[in-house]
């Protein structure tokens, strides 16, 4: 195979830098990926909050798409209910999932521009992770933050998120099973993103 | 007023006694009388929502945030003789030592407990009651209970706001001067309260289940003090709170 020197060099380099890259994302820990929501948090509630909520979702979305495991929050909130979903409903489901803790995140953060997080204690154990943070607010009370992660692929994503001692998973688990008792999956998925246009 | 409570409070549990249902659910969520429960919830929703959330938020308008901040210090600070009692029964010595600490800073200098110095001293505010203590003694939660007014409770943690009046010196005035002062008190625990119940609004497809679960949850962390027990089972519980380790604070941004 005939290389021509400087290309070859270019191309190598890319490449080196392109592998350097992923590698170094796919070794990203939970840490970072608490602390690129925690970011992206802070920058929406440090944005002047006035009547651009479409904007700070729509800087909000890909960061929190990123960060959380939507599909197995789906499973973990449903319970035996998941797999009597069709496919397009647990699909629907977990859209719905997405877009109401992203609604939930901008509405809660806006305008809280004295914000700031805390990185308290964090632990690894095999394929789960746990990050405690501390949220300040601007009168200095705090809020103490847990995170629960999973390890998927190389890639950490959060599943849980413990806020003084009450689980998000935990409450979504008790709210929808009580729902699907009498409902479809995909009837719960409308219902949610009902919920979540309403509070808009 | 406080007659009104007992009375109310002695009319639900005998309601309860009687009425409970057994539907499997309710065994399975400890709320045997959640048919009733369900009700109180509607009532207590319905005088929230027409009533009391109205004139919170109209207080949040009128009243500035470190006037708020004032006055939930005072009302925090006369509870307190609550929590120290509890913190005696308990037999948690070196918590009894602070928290006394903190009541005599806050309402000496901090002015009757207007101001909060006490936490600027590392005497940070804590919550103990008598519910915690029936727990830390072994009693069990027992059954899930909406109380009419008063909201959540259980048969364990029932008699607790009947402990937390008696050790409250406001109970110990003038009618002339408690109710008005205990409204205005109520006023202010729900103006606190708006943030927690929008967020139930934005998230519960149904409120009593999300209120029962955040509840209960809350009470576990607060028996525990801010530490509740590790959970095992199912992949779903390995989620909920896996254990971890004391660094200190790592960062902060």
């Amino acid at each position: 195979m005939k290389v021509s020197g400087p290309f070859f060099v270019i191309k190598s380099l890319v490449f080196t830098l392109l592998f350097v890259s992923l590698r170094l994302n796919a070794d990203a820990g939970p840490v970072a990926t608490v602390e690129s929501l925690h970011n992206a948090l802070l920058t929406i509630a440090r944005m002047d909050g006035e009547d651009n909520f479409e904007k700070k979702y729509s800087l909000l979305e890909p960061t929190i798409s990123k960060c959380f495991d939507f599909r197995k929050i789906a499973k973990l909130v449903t319970g035996r209910y998941w797999e009597s979903g069709l496919k397009s409903e647990q699909e629907d489901f977990e859209k719905s999932l997405l877009s109401t803790a992203v609604h939930n995140y901008v509405l809660n953060f806006d305008g809280n521009s004295g914000l700031q997080f805390e990185l308290v204690k964090k632990k690894i154990r095999k394929n789960k992770a746990v990050v405690e943070t501390s949220l300040i607010s601007s009168d200095e009370s705090i809020t103490k933050l847990k995170y629960v992660l999973y390890k998927r692929k190389e890639r950490w994503f959060i599943v849980n998120v413990v806020a003084k001692g009450v689980s998000d998973l935990s409450l979504k688990r008790a709210d929808y099973i009580r729902f699907l008792e009498s409902n479809s999956l995909g009837n719960l998925a409308k219902k949610i993103h009902a919920r979540t246009k309403k509070n808009y | 007023m406080k007659r009104n409570i007992f009375t109310i409070v002695l009319i639900s549990l005998v309601l309860l006694g009687i009425t409970g249902c057994s539907s499997n659910a309710a065994k399975k969520n400890n709320d045997p009388a959640e048919n009733l429960n369900r009700k109180f919830y509607a009532l207590n929703d319905t005088l929230d929502k027409k009533f009391v959330e109205p004139v919170a938020k109209i207080y949040v308008d009128v009243a500035p945030e470190p006037v708020r901040d004032r006055v939930t210090n005072f009302f925090d600070n006369l509870t307190y003789v609550n929590t120290i009692s509890n913190d005696l029964l308990q037999g948690k010595l070196s918590f009894f030592a602070k928290d006394s600490a903190r009541f005599i800073v806050n309402s000496t200098i901090g002015i009757g407990g207007l101001f909060d110095p006490a936490s600027s001293m590392g005497l940070e505010s804590r919550n103990e009651d008598l519910g915690q203590t029936l727990a830390v003694w072994g009693a069990s939660e027992g059954s899930y209970i909406m109380l009419p007014l008063l909201g959540p409770s259980s048969t364990r943690d029932v008699t607790s706001p009947l402990m937390g009046m008696a050790t409250n010196p406001m109970t110990y005035l003038a009618s002339v001067v408690t109710i008005p002062v205990g409204i205005f008190s109520a006023i202010n625990t729900r103006a606190n309260l708006l943030d927690a119940t929008r967020m139930r609004d934005q998230a519960a497809i149904d409120p009593y289940t999300f209120v029962r679960e955040a509840w209960r949850q809350q009470r576990t962390y607060d028996i525990h003090d801010g530490n509740p027990p590790e959970t095992e089972g199912d992949e779903f519980d390995e989620f909920l709170n896996i254990e971890s380790e004391a660094t200190g604070i790592l960062k902060v941004y």
